[in-house]
């Protein structure tokens, strides 16, 4: 079996660059053997992580790098991890609830699409309504998209990862 | 990775037609639009997206901030839009419930 590959990116907090991590992980899930309905999730749950990420930071005015993993495992049997690590500490993350939600989400088999309509009557979420979506509707993207999603946070920011198998 | 933003008048209609990716980058871009006309008196808004070839969760808050700002004038805001990989965010987002999609503008214009 052919070797992991790892690409790496630094990417400074500009909503410009978004669109080019979009671009580096498709060609990442092509290498992966990813099919072309699979590459559009992964592009939408890419700039979802990365707008996050590059949000937050530019919320707390952090000029520093969002950091950002794509780790292969080339076809046959095809894997793509895609890791986006902010430096925004938990307690002042603006992503909290959406910490919550892809918790929720991803300990619950059925919970993705479940998750995304059940936070739009929960108090406290308002995804379902005439306001402007919140974080937490760009994790719930993530969550619906993806084969794997997983927020860990402390004290240094947080980590979304975020897989997807060759089907 | 551009977006471009076109309207046009049809009757009481007015057509936002879209084109490129919306995303935290280029959706100000259509919320402009947007606010420029509802600020002109435009409260019945069709909004193209058959030219999109990527919308996120951020071009999704730019339609339901306009949705809210037409309702406030008891205007419309509907959404042509026939590509299922964009109709799949509309529906993990709960949005179809909250808006009227179309599958063309002569559709959406005529159906008020």
């Amino acid at each position: 079996m052919p070797p992991p590959s790892l690409v790496r990116l630094a990417v400074v907090p500009e909503p410009a660059h978004i669109g080019v991590v979009r671009l580096v992980a498709v060609s990442m899930g092509r290498l992966a053997g990813l099919d072309e309905e699979v590459l559009g999730d992964v592009r939408l749950a890419t700039s979802e992580a990365v707008g996050r990420a590059v949000a937050a930071h530019r919320f707390h005015v952090f000029a520093d790098a969002v950091q950002v993993e794509l780790e292969v495992v080339p076809a046959p049997s095809g894997r793509l991890c895609l890791r986006v690590r902010d430096c925004v500490a938990l307690p002042e993350a603006t992503g909290r609830d959406a910490v919550e939600l892809v918790q929720k989400a991803t300990e619950d088999e059925q919970g993705n699409l479940r998750t995304a309509e059940a936070a739009g009557t929960a108090p406290g979420h308002r995804l379902v309504t005439a306001d402007p979506p919140s974080m937490a509707e760009s994790v719930s993207l993530i969550a619906a998209v993806a084969d794997e999603a997983s927020v860990t946070t402390g004290p240094d920011g947080t980590v979304v990862s975020i897989g997807w198998r060759r089907r | 990775m551009d977006l471009s933003v076109d309207t046009r008048t049809e009757g009481e209609h007015t057509v936002v037609a879209a084109k490129g990716e919306i995303d935290v980058y280029t959706a100000p871009r259509l919320r402009t639009a947007l606010l420029d006309l509802v600020d002109a008196g435009r409260y019945h808004l069709v909004v193209d997206v058959e030219g999109v070839e990527f919308l996120d969760s951020t071009g999704l808050g730019v339609l339901v901030g306009g949705l809210k700002r037409v309702r406030a004038h008891d205007g419309s805001l509907q959404i042509v839009c026939t590509h299922e990989r964009l109709l799949k965010i509309f529906r993990i987002t709960g949005l179809t419930t909250v808006f009227d999609i179309h599958d063309s503008v002569e559709d959406a214009v005529t159906s008020a």
